[in-house]
Formats: C-alpha cells, sequence, structure tokens
C-alpha cells in the first residue's frame, strides 16, 4: 500500500511525516553557478552511485526521473503529490528524480543543493523516517565525496541550510485552530522559537484543505537528534492543542457543526462539477468530521486518496490526456462521487 | 549630531560595524534605522536584529549602509573558486562552493548568528546516535502487522500440538484470540 494512505501515530492530526538532508558534491560548484553541461555531469554522478546503491541492496529496479523530459502534467503531479516543490518546476534543466523501491524515499538532483535526500513516513514518525533519509545519505557518501568542514558541517548553497542540512517537517490538519483564529498568532511565535509554519505545499503556499507545515529552520549548531526531539515535542503540543480546539468547536454547538460537516458530504456525494479549492474545503470538513468520530464518515484511505488524487496534474494523468478547466471539474466531481459511495 | 541618513533628526542610535577588518560607525535618528531595518526596532526575532547594520535587502545578507567615507570601502572580495563576488552573494543569498564559506567567512558568522543562533557545527560520531537502532528495531516492530503475529502464533500453536504440549496450546491459542478481537475492534 502506498505510504499515504496508511494511517501513521498521531493521525487523527498528524498526516504525514518528511524529512530532507541537503548534500553537495565537494569538487563542484553548487547548481545555481553550473552549466548545462555541468549540471548533467553532477546528475550522472548520483546517478550511478545511486544505482550502484539499490543493486547492492539486490531490491527491485530504481526509477529515475530527468524532470526536464516530462511533461506539464506529469511534472504537476508530481508536485501534487509532495514529492517535488513548485519552485523545482520552473526550471527543470538537469534536475533528476531518484526514487527508491516504495516510493516514500528519494533523492532530488540539482535543485538548490546537487543531492536534497527525502523520506517520508504516515502519522508523526519524525525518527522512523530520519532514520531512512540519514542510511540513504550514508550509503551515497560511501561512494561520492561530499562538501563539508569541521566547523560547520555540511556545506549548502543557502546559509539556512548549513550544519546538518535537515530539514525536518510534518504535516498536520488543523481546522480547529484555523476556525478559533489562532493560526497567525502561532506562526508568530513559532518563527521566534526557530520553527516554520507553512501552508500545505511548502514555502509561500496557502493553507488550503485546513493542512499547515511545521518544520525546523536551525540547522547548524544543533545536532539531528536534538533537531527531531525538539520538532517532535512541538508537534505533539501543537496535535493537544488542535484536539482540544476541535472540542471547542464541536461542543459549542453540536448540530451546527454535524450539519456543516452532513451538508459538506452531501455536496462531495452527489455534485457535478468541483473546483480543487472547494473539493479541500469541503474535505477537511468530512475529514474534521471523522476525526471527531461522527457516524458515516470516510475512511482514512479514502480521504487521503483524495487529498492527493483531485489535483489537475493527478487528475489529468488518471484521465491520460490534457482536460481542460470545465472537464478536470467534472473529472474531480466524478472521482469524488465514486470514492465516497456507499459500498452496497 | 544628525542622522547621517535623513540629515534632519537627532542621531540617537549609534553603530559600530567591522567588515573584512574596515571599522565602519552610523549614526542614526530612530526612525531611520527603524526603517533600515524593516521596521524591526527592538526586535528580539534572530531575522531582524537591530544592531546588525544591514538594509532589506533580496536576501539574508542585505546590503551595508552608505558608508560615511567612500575611502573606507573594503576591497572587492571574489570567490577564488567559483568567481562569485560578494554582491553576488548579497543578491542571491547562496554561496557558490564550498570554497566560498572560506572566502565569505567574515559576511557568514554575522547570518549565522541571526538565522541560525549559533555559528559551529555539533559532530556527532555516528556510532553514538542510538536513535537510528531505535528506529530501525521501531521499523521491524511495525512490520510485525497483528496478522502476520497471528500467524505466526498459528504455526507455534501447530507445532505445540503436534508435540502434544497442550498447555503451551490453550495459552497460543488464548493470545491468538486476543490478538484478533484487537484487530476487530
Amino acid at each position: 500500500m502506498t505510504w499515504y494512505l496508511k494511517e501513521g501515530p498521531e493521525s487523527d492530526v498528524v498526516i504525514s511525516s518528511r524529512v530532507r538532508l541537503a548534500r553537495n558534491l565537494n569538487d563542484v560548484s553548487f547548481p545555481w553557478r553550473l552549466s548545462p553541461v555541468e549540471l548533467e555531469n553532477v546528475r550522472d554522478r548520483v546517478t550511478n552511485a545511486f544505482r550502484d546503491v539499490v543493486c547492492n541492496a539486490g531490491s527491485e529496479r530504481p526509477v529515475v526521473v530527468e524532470l526536464d523530459t516530462l511533461g506539464e502534467i506529469e511534472s504537476c503531479a508530481l508536485a501534487e503529490k509532495r514529492i517535488i516543490s513548485r519552485a523545482m518546476l520552473k526550471d527543470t534543466r538537469g534536475k533528476s528524480l531518484l526514487l527508491y523501491p516504495g516510493e516514500s524515499d528519494g533523492i532530488l538532483v540539482n535543485e538548490e543543493d546537487h543531492l536534497r535526500l527525502y523520506s517520508v513516513g504516515a502519522g508523526l514518525c519524525l525518527f522512523k523516517t530520519a532514520g531512512c533519509v540519514i542510511k540513504c545519505a550514508a550509503d551515497m557518501e560511501k561512494r561520492l565525496s561530499f562538501a563539508k568542514s569541521d566547523r560547520l558541517g555540511y556545506l549548502t548553497a543557502c546559509p539556512t541550510n548549513t550544519g546538518t542540512g535537515m530539514r525536518a517537517s510534518a504535516m498536520l490538519h488543523v481546522p480547529g485552530l484555523i476556525r478559533a483564529g489562532v493560526i497567525k498568532r502561532l506562526a508568530e511565535r513559532l518563527t521566534k522559537a526557530g520553527y516554520a509554519l507553512r501552508g500545505a505545499e511548502g514555502e509561500g503556499s496557502e493553507a488550503y484543505g485546513d493542512m499547515i507545515q511545521l518544520s525546523n529552520q536551525v540547522t547548524l549548531g544543533v545536532s539531528e537528534e536534538q533537531i527531531l526531539t525538539d520538532l517532535d515535542r512541538l508537534v505533539r503540543d501543537v496535535a493537544e492543542e488542535e484536539r482540544k480546539a476541535r472540542r471547542a468547536l464541536y461542543e459549542n454547538d453540536p448540530p451546527a457543526l454535524e450539519d456543516e460537516i452532513g451538508r459538506a458530504k452531501g455536496k462531495l456525494l452527489f455534485s457535478r462539477l468541483m473546483t480543487t479549492e472547494e473539493a479541500m474545503r469541503l474535505l477537511s470538513l468530512v475529514r474534521l468530521g471523522r476525526e471527531l468520530e461522527l457516524p458515516e464518515m470516510p475512511s482514512f484511505s479514502t480521504l487521503q486518496e483524495l487529498f492527493i488524487g483531485i489535483g489537475e496534474g493527478v487528475l489529468q494523468q488518471a484521465a491520460g490526456k490534457p482536460l481542460d478547466p470545465r472537464s478536470r471539474d467534472e473529472e474531480r466531481a466524478r472521482r469524488i462521487r465514486e470514492a465516497l459511495r456507499p459500498s452496497t | 549630531m544628525l542622522c547621517q541618513q535623513c540629515k534632519q533628526r537627532d542621531a540617537t542610535i549609534h553603530m559600530t560595524q567591522v567588515v573584512n577588518h574596515v571599522k565602519e560607525e552610523y549614526h542614526l535618528c530612530r526612525a531611520c534605522a527603524s526603517a533600515l531595518q524593516g521596521g524591526e526596532m527592538g526586535s528580539k526575532s534572530p531575522w531582524g536584529d537591530l544592531f546588525e547594520p544591514v538594509l532589506p535587502g533580496p536576501s539574508l545578507f542585505g546590503y551595508p549602509l552608505s558608508r560615511p567615507d567612500r575611502r573606507a570601502a573594503p576591497k572587492r572580495v571574489v570567490c577564488p573558486q567559483c568567481g562569485e563576488s560578494e554582491r553576488e552573494l548579497r543578491d542571491t543569498g547562496l554561496l557558490g562552493c564550498s570554497q566560498c564559506y572560506e572566502t565569505f567567512f567574515d559576511l557568514l558568522i554575522p547570518v549565522f548568528r541571526r538565522a541560525q543562533g549559533h555559528t559551529q557545527h555539533i559532530q556527532v560520531p555516528d556510532d553514538s546516535a542510538p536513535w537510528i537502532a531505535i528506529t530501525e528495531s521501531a521499523s521491524k516492530e511495525e512490520e510485525n502487522e497483528p496478522t502476520s503475529k497471528i500467524e505466526q502464533l498459528r504455526s507455534e500453536l501447530r507445532t505445540a500440538v503436534e508435540r502434544e504440549d497442550y498447555r503451551e496450546a490453550a495459552r497460543l491459542r488464548d493470545a491468538i484470540h486476543e490478538l484478533e478481537k484487537e484487530t476487530s475492534t
């Protein structure tokens, strides 16, 4: 089963965990200063090392995706699955995505750094995902020489990643905190404490579907273990606040909230045209219904499948052809109806 | 003393900055200092330290304030390995190569202090990260999903019955019932 369909620890609030490590080759300039030929060269070196690692492990064939050969729909779908960032799509020259079997671990080549290794997992599982990605990085480091210094640790293109190169993040569903109007204040407090609160698709994105991402900002002068321990505790605290906010929201007027959630489910079940924005808003309400353990709510995996599967890229990829905006709204509504239809 | 920026109000804020061994002094009124810091007067945020005399630029590095004495301008620094200039660093906020870390070391330290709160990496030896071992065993545990545990117990039950160890078989049977109850709820 694909990792994002599984229910992990704390999954009533924490949808997924992600840890990435930034690494660079020590004998080449960072990607933004390289010519197309030099970028190709880096790509080949990293890809060869990667193939060697995966073949040594004796597992299935690795997947190598050269982003500059991908069509618009496929790239868009990768961004919707949060495998690559939308920023990465602006200039895809010499960039690659290397996927380990299982799709939860991978390496982005020639983004801001030569290697961005990542691992994702369901629910709150920062230590487990970090364990995976650190192992991947160690395997690669046996074959490639990374840029690092005794004083500053791993050297990265941006000084906000220097040291461990580690950015750990968790995606949380926080309809309670958003409705209580405390997100902005929380974001300010977190910024001061060295953390970032962002929308679901990372930097600069909106908190659509009531999803937010919490991540560490400090990568230098703290150990990997400390980063993970602190973020883990922080995520647990925010999740607890969210649970309190949900209870308060529900107890304030149970029929009103049940009505709103019921209507959202009704719309999802019977609509014929649905924009991404509306779908995300309604799905968030239904997800809240499930989290409040209201009866007749869709399963966690159905909600996850829709959350990932109704973006324009994934939708067109599944349809196997480009669709105009109206046909996309029609196709989206159809997929939602089918997924939510009670299985009788 | 008048504020060197607006040349109207009294300068009440005096700052000294040393860049590449060149000392620079700034004398500003509160309003100009505040404007130059993006309105972050007295903020404790690592991103907007009042005493870091940089203009809000496109990157973390910002731009130095206009120099009172042009002759004091430091010489242009360029990375000998990749050719990145100080100007490019301030514009992009990105280092060009690993050598840049040495080339622009003086410029980087205040940035690290502001953005990271630290200026030195903590080296943890590979074998002293017990949590990696912990996670490995944890993930193994996770692979042992209840259904496979039941399978395992069932096969143990079969062997117990075969060797006529009924006490052990009864214990295993109860354990299987427990697990089945857990997974069905």
